[in-house]
């Protein structure tokens, strides 16, 4: 009993050990991904033209919809 | 105490005698699926030679840390933090590959190339020689890729895919064979067709030094 609890806690290690390295990597690339992606959505046709809409328009909820974008 | 003989052994038996794709048939889904562009199969290769490498090396120096019971699912856990951050890391500085490889790049997680070393190597060996293992097994899979999505995109397309560099689109144009290509080489039958005749020869290879060394060769198989 006390090596099943042994190793299914040290599985429990590794596995708090990978989600804490995943959380930390992510934290640090997830602007450079987000930044590639508005990059993209401005290059390709149909996410200027949603860019282009927004700007244009003067309500405040269109600014919000830019700034997702 | 490792002889230099021996982590020579080990880095060149992944490349011919033990190659992943020829000789042990591992790994062959996203083989067969990313072997349309010469680009694709490096990102590829690159991407399953770091994960390799690196589980290679956190497994032999966990190996007494990680119990039997739970080997196979601490093992995998492993695989899936490391493919995890390569991933992310293609998804933030190469993401044309990243698209590319689509799907396959989150199926290393689950390459058997990499389950089969961490539970037949590296578990055993020192960290030192496990590194030297999975760097021979990374770029004989890179070798081997390559020379399939080579032959593919050559014949299939007329065209070698390589990396966009400043001005450059990275595609070059083989004069001739642009103009009848041979289409089924780039389809998914194209790639066991190529496969096909690739493992013919490794076969024809193996028997030829096996009969040259005196094994026994029974009906096309080397006993």
């Amino acid at each position: 009993m006390n090596a099943v609890f042994g190793a299914a806690l040290r599985l429990l290690v590794i596995c708090l050990a990978s989600a804490l390295v995943i959380g930390v990597v992510y934290f640090f690339l997830s602007p450079v991904i987000a930044s590639e992606g508005k990059r993209k959505a401005q290059m390709h046709p149909a996410g200027s033209i949603v860019i282009h809409a927004a700007r244009e328009m003067s309500a405040p909820s269109s600014e919000l919809f830019g700034g997702i974008i | 105490m490792t002889s230099r003989n021996t982590l020579s052994e080990d880095l060149m038996k992944g490349l011919v005698r033990e190659n992943p794709i020829f000789m042990t048939l591992l790994g062959l889904c996203p083989a067969l699926a990313v072997s349309n562009k010469v680009s694709s199969a490096l990102g590829m290769g690159a991407a399953v030679a770091i994960v390799l490498i690196a589980t290679n090396f956190l497994v032999s120096l966990l190996k007494d840390f990680i119990p039997g019971k739970v080997r196979t699912l601490a093992h995998v856990a492993i695989i899936a933090t490391l493919s995890t951050i390569v991933n992310l890391l293609m998804h933030a500085y190469t993401p044309a590959l990243f698209a590319d490889l689509g799907l396959y790049a989150q199926l290393i997680a689950v390459n058997c190339i990499i389950i089969d070393r961490a539970n037949s190597f590296a578990r055993e060996n020192s960290a030192g020689r496990s590194v030297v293992d999975a760097l021979g097994m990374g770029i004989g899979f890179t070798l081997a890729l390559t020379l399939i999505a080579l032959l593919r995109e050559v014949l299939g397309n007329g065209t070698i895919t390589l990396f966009p560099v400043a001005g450059w689109n990275g595609t070059l144009i083989i004069p001739g064979l642009g103009a009848a290509p041979i289409k089924v080489l780039g389809m998914s039958a194209g790639a066991f067709l190529v496969f096909g005749y690739l493992k013919a020869m490794f076969n024809a290879y193996r028997m030829r030094k096996a009969s040259g060394e005196g094994a026994d060769i029974k009906s096309g198989q080397i006993a």
